[in-house]
């Protein structure tokens, strides 16, 4: 009696995929990883593999699949996989923060490819997947794209994406308060003063120069430390922090003509006296439209943050 | 009304970002579009790291660039670069590629030599076979006709003039790479019609002309001196811009080879096509190199350090022929003249450490190639470092040392006489070093240089002619009492008598 198990077949296909894009992928790309793509198929791929394995249009879902881990590794947005094991843990503990994963995403898009799409796809309805796939794809590459603090902010509120269908409403709730602009700058009292922590950023972040690279996001490049950039998102209440390798875009700083005139551990801003307790000497500063002054200090991680009234 | 503004201008972007590579096609497959090009120095760079990954396993990084970090005490010293490093062995021919120049590789067999020259015809575009079939192997035996093509035969018997006579050209002559193995071993007649390619572009037969396009050579060979089953002809190995020489196998490789072994590839079997080089590219790449800035700085300095390699002072009483020639057409070295009868200081003048000086064309050469390490580099201007990190391949084989110079015989340079890539760089150190003392002294120079640049000496009166000559005189005087004849005294000499005979001369045409 001849056997032909549904399962075996299944296999074959999964199989026969895999080596094609293995092929595929050296052929084209000279950044093709091919122990990560390993590593990838035997976790992300399987369990996408095996979660849509009983559908009717499984071959072009999982091919479709396939084409985007291809291309991730090809142009080096994908960097790392998860293994089975990690699979396992997070279909038990969905709500598993990737600090108890221990990895760190480079991308929005690696996050959605490697975490998301694998755990969630078989949730999305059949028909549906392969226009999700598309749209995971391109959104992700084009955030990849903009100017660093825009991805970088994304995959800081990327555990709080719901589900992948949902992904274009996350994105515009994400995006939405960062492109509020300021209200205009009055610089006149009163003025509040409160301290952002450098360490929140890094260990060792020493503020150097400041610069506005939106409205709301300021980028402080560490005096010591080469690649080592924060970002500071002053819409936010209170204000997010992130670390990054790289400067977090070009300057939009408006032209401020305010008067300033810094003293020992205090500054006057158009003749003002603000205190700015423990700071001592300044090292440098910042007046961002919207009406706030960013000031560091010659020996501190701190940041002083003067909010105009 | 604002809340709503700023989450419609979200709403807007998300809409932006939906439209991009992906998509379905008719078949309901995912498709990607072409993702926007790498620039090309990136690309270039890409290139190199395959090779360097995947393909030639050599960890001699030898071009480095920014301040060195010191490690060890000063008997014996490791020095790490800061910046980025790179391997001659893979960098240099690459830089060919795109320059389109020519290189010799030497170095023992089984090195890689012509699997290097095989990549970069593979980066060209071309298929392995088609490599293998176009490579110009040197025998003993090889003709012209092995090298070039022959004549149809039915021409030959029915032409009544040359004319008539068709040639079929050999393929790899209209090739973008070319790739000859073993040089010196082609007999040296049939050299000669290596040359007119290399040289002119071009070859003849019959009457027949074939017109090579812009293409880039790789040329091997196993012995270092150049020598071989044949001599190799003065003028083919003049044509060479670069020498590279191959590194040692690192037996931290191994495993890597095991690997080949065992799976039976070789890179050239699987070069990924996102690193090929389309023609289109690569005169881009050509165009572009060649528009990369070259400050007058840097040429001045360079300018200042090879001058002194062609000066000699004991050739000659005469200014214009103090220099190695004049020594060398009387059958003289500089070994006879650089002795305790020359007052200059033989450890600080740069002069006595060649036999030999540099040719125009290895000045072309040497700033050709230093554009190509800034464009590869991705800076848009030569700076001096990359003229330091260029120049010891490409004067490896022009550049003569004068062994007996007291300079080798200090017990710390003695090391100079064999690490010539180490001997050329403190030439160029040491030059700078001297550049920037000097410069004070030429601060009149310049400014006499500057007024004849941008006056127009035709239009002069004679009044402002006669006071020109007058000054350059003194100033010649000041130079020769007041200073030591070395090779930068020299060069400014024998400028400011150029500038003193175009003034003089067109006096004498106002008299006229």
């Amino acid at each position: 009696m001849q056997k032909n198990t549904p399962q075996t077949s299944s296999d074959t296909v999964f199989e026969q995929e895999i080596n094609r894009v293995k092929e595929l992928g050296q052929k084209q790309y000279a950044h093709w990883d091919n122990e990560l793509f390993i590593d990838i198929c035997k976790g992300a791929a399987q369990l996408c593999w095996n979660s849509i394995r009983k559908q009717s249009n499984r071959d072009k879902v999982f091919a479709a699949y396939m084409e985007l881990i291809r291309e991730g590794i090809g142009c080096a947005y994908i960097t790392q996989s998860l293994s089975s094991g990690h699979y396992k843990y997070l279909i038990k503990n969905q709500k598993t923060l990737n600090k108890f994963l221990g990895i760190t995403w480079k991308s929005f898009l690696e996050y959605c490819l490697i975490k998301e799409m694998p755990l969630t796809i078989s949730q999305v309805p059949a028909q549906q997947q392969l226009d999700l796939m598309v749209k995971v794809w391109n959104l992700g590459e084009n955030i990849r794209q903009e100017t660093p603090w825009k991805g970088l902010y994304i995959l800081s509120r990327a555990e709080e994406l719901p589900t992948l269908t949902k992904i274009e409403k996350f994105l515009v709730d994400t995006m939405a308060p960062l492109l509020r602009p300021p209200a205009p700058a009055r610089w006149q009292p009163p003025f509040r003063v409160s301290i952002i922590d450098g360490s929140n950023i890094h260990d060792d972040f020493l503020p150097g120069d400041m610069h506005q690279v939106a409205p709301s996001v300021i980028c402080v490049h560490d005096r010591r430390l080469a690649g080592v950039y924060g970002g500071i998102f002053i819409n936010n209440e209170p204000n997010t922090l992130l670390l990054h390798n790289q400067c977090l875009g070009h300057s939009q700083n408006d032209d401020c003509n305010i008067a300033l005139e810094f003293e020992h551990s205090s500054v006057k801003i158009q003749s003002h006296r603000v205190d700015l307790t423990r700071l001592g000497e300044h090292h440098s500063h910042l007046l961002c439209s919207g009406g706030q002054l960013l000031v560091s200090a010659v020996d501190s991680q701190r940041i002083w943050q003067v909010v105009t009234g | 009304m604002r809340n709503n503004k700023h989450h419609t201008n979200a709403i807007a972007l998300i809409q932006l970002w939906l439209h991009g590579r992906a998509q379905l096609d008719d078949n309901g497959g995912l498709t990607f579009q072409s993702r926007k090009a790498n620039s090309l120095p990136e690309k270039c760079r890409l290139a190199y790291q395959w090779i360097l990954d995947n393909a030639i396993y050599c960890p001699y990084t030898d071009i480095e660039y920014g301040p060195r970090i010191t490690l060890g005490r000063a008997e014996q010293q490791i020095k790490l670069a800061s910046e980025d490093s790179y391997a001659s062995f893979i960098l240099l021919p690459l830089l060919t590629l795109m320059t389109s120049r020519r290189l010799l590789l030497i170095g023992a067999p089984g090195r890689g030599k012509t699997t290097v020259a095989t990549l970069m015809a593979l980066l060209a575009g071309y298929r392995l076979d088609e490599i293998k079939h176009a490579v110009q192997h040197g025998h003993p035996q090889m003709t012209q006709a092995d090298i070039l093509g022959s004549p149809l035969p039915s021409d030959l018997v029915q032409a009544r003039n040359s004319a008539d006579i068709r040639v079929l050209w050999r393929n790899w002559i209209r090739m973008r790479v070319k790739i000859i193995d073993e040089y010196n071993r082609i007999p040296t007649k049939t050299q000669s019609c290596l040359l007119s390619l290399m040289a002119e572009g071009y070859a003849e037969m019959y009457e027949q002309i074939i017109h090579s396009e812009n293409s880039a050579w790789f040329l091997t060979a196993n012995d270092d001196l150049g020598g071989g089953t044949f001599q190799v002809i003065e003028a083919l190995k003049d044509r060479i811009d670069i020498v590279v020489r191959c590194t040692p196998f690192n037996t931290h490789y191994l495993e890597a080879l095991a690997k080949r072994i065992a799976q039976a590839k070789q890179p050239e079997d699987f070069m990924p096509t996102d690193i090929i080089l389309t023609p289109a590219e690569l005169d881009q790449i050509g165009a572009a190199i060649r528009a990369i800035d070259m400050p007058p700085e840097v040429l001045e300095i360079l300018g200042f350090m090879i001058s002194q390699l062609d000066f000699c002072r004991r050739a000659s009483d005469t200014l214009e022929y103090q220099n190695k020639d004049t020594l060398h057409l009387a059958g003289r070295r500089v070994g006879h003249v650089c002795t305790e009868d020359c007052p200059l200081d033989k450890l600080e003048n740069l002069c006595t450490q060649t036999e030999s000086g540099v040719s125009a064309r290895a000045y072309q050469t040497i700033i050709h190639y230093a554009k190509a390490l800034a464009f590869f580099r991705g800076q848009t201007t030569v700076s001096n470092e990359d003229i330091r990190q260029i120049l010891p391949w490409v004067l490896h084989e022009k550049l003569k040392p004068n062994p007996q110079s007291d300079f080798f015989q200090k017990t710390e340079n003695h090391v100079y006489q064999t690490d010539k890539v180490s001997w050329i760089r403190q030439l160029f150190d040491q030059a700078i070093t001297q550049y920037a003392a000097y410069q004070p002294l030429r601060q009149p120079i310049i400014e006499l240089q500057t007024q004849a640049t941008s006056n127009n000496i035709d239009g002069l009166p004679p009044q402002e002619l006669k006071q020109q000559i007058q000054t350059i005189r003194q100033q010649i005087e000041d130079m020769i009492t007041k200073h030591e004849l070395n090779a930068p005294v020299h060069n400014d000499i024998i400028l400011l008598k150029h500038l003193y005979v175009q003034y003089r001369n067109q006096l004498q045409r106002h008299h006229w």
